[in-house]
């Protein structure tokens, strides 16, 4: 997919216009393609602010997602747990691979369009997006 | 100050329109309910001062989060998030107690520091001390108009001279259909929601340059 049509897809379709996170090589092309008139990008200082500043984002109405990698899912699991889950606040983290310890659901560049069912209309809780190399060109 | 005086003092600076976010298990238990907007988050281990600049940045109202210096230690790193991001609505009131838990009575490094207030200074943050204020009603009034006057992200430091925790009562929950619809039911008038109601035309914003 190219990265144009990606936050045509996020930003227009679904309505996905705040992110954050930490920028990453793998997501190079995205971060290259962002734009400020569109979307809201928010370098954070780690994983964990960037997820709480999703949540507290959903809580005034506005959908965003988190960029991240996937190995700190494991320092994340009070906060979807304890937090996320528990209150039934839905979040989109965006990362590399498949490493998933949480079990959290899973969707790829092909299945955008089932993602925004099950976070907002469905079962309301975090899921995980899968960008892979090459997915988005 | 004792504790109790700070708590209930922080009602009145508290106006119906505030969201206010009361974090840690202690102060779940002992503070008076602030609001319709109040957030009990009865949970030391998640970084809610992150989940309240979440708030602050999508919302135009004012946003005051209640924790203990020990919380403020641990999430030090929102503190920093919260200082560059521009959210006017944004207050942290701290309270210096200098220990971790109730139950636990072990000191924590917040009094070993040579000035915390230099410290918040330095990152931008607006930085106050609200300790003289909690003396009687009349300077909590005071301090009420300071709040109203004052450009956040601001933090408002008070030392707890007595600590005593009136945990008398059930720890009080996070309800959240509750707060989602109170913090919802307003225009907002952020720049984010600007973006929010933009179009997409990226060839066009391209094309701009």
């Amino acid at each position: 997919m190219k990265a144009k049509k990606f936050w045509e897809f996020m930003c227009d379709t679904l309505g996905f216009r705040f992110y954050t996170g930490i920028p990453m090589y793998e997501f190079k092309k995205l971060f290259d393609t962002m734009k400020p008139d569109v979307l809201h990008y928010v370098p954070t200082t780690n994983e964990e602010v960037a997820l709480g500043l999703v949540s507290g984002a959903y809580l005034s109405g506005i959908k965003g997602a988190v960029f991240m990698s996937s190995v700190y899912f494991d320092k994340l699991n009070l906060f979807i747990k304890g937090f996320n889950e528990k209150h039934n606040i839905p979040v989109l983290l965006i990362v590399e691979n498949d490493y998933n310890p949480l079990e959290l659901k899973q969707f790829d560049i092909s299945s955008l369009e089932r993602m925004e069912d099950y976070l907002y209309k469905g079962e309301h809780k975090p899921c995980i997006l899968i960008i892979k190399e090459g997915d988005i060109t | 100050m004792t504790r109790k005086k700070v708590l209930t003092g922080i009602k009145e600076l508290i106006a119906s329109t505030d969201v206010v976010f009361c974090i840690g298990s202690s102060l779940c238990k002992e503070s008076p309910i602030y609001n319709e907007g109040t957030l009990y988050v009865n949970n030391d281990h998640i970084d809610m001062f992150a989940v309240a600049l979440g708030v602050a940045m999508a919302t135009d109202k004012r946003v005051i989060v209640v924790a203990e210096d020990a919380y403020f230690l641990r999430y030090f790193n929102s503190i920093l998030q919260a200082s560059v991001s521009k959210c006017m609505n944004l207050f942290f009131i701290i309270l210096v107690t200098d220990f971790y838990d109730s139950k636990v009575k072990q000191s924590t490094i917040t009094k070993a520091f040579r000035s915390v207030k230099g410290m918040l200074f330095n990152t931008g943050m607006m930085t106050h001390e609200y300790s003289v204020y909690f003396n009687n009603k009349n300077s909590v009034s005071t301090l009420k108009n300071i709040i109203l006057n004052t450009i956040g992200p601001a933090v408002g430091l008070v030392n707890i001279t007595n600590n005593r925790i009136y945990d008398k009562e059930e720890a009080k929950e996070l309800d959240l259909n509750n707060i989602i619809s109170f913090i919802r039911n307003k225009e907002l008038k952020t720049s984010m929601r600007k973006a929010q109601n933009k179009p997409f035309d990226l060839d066009a914003i391209m094309k701009e340059g």
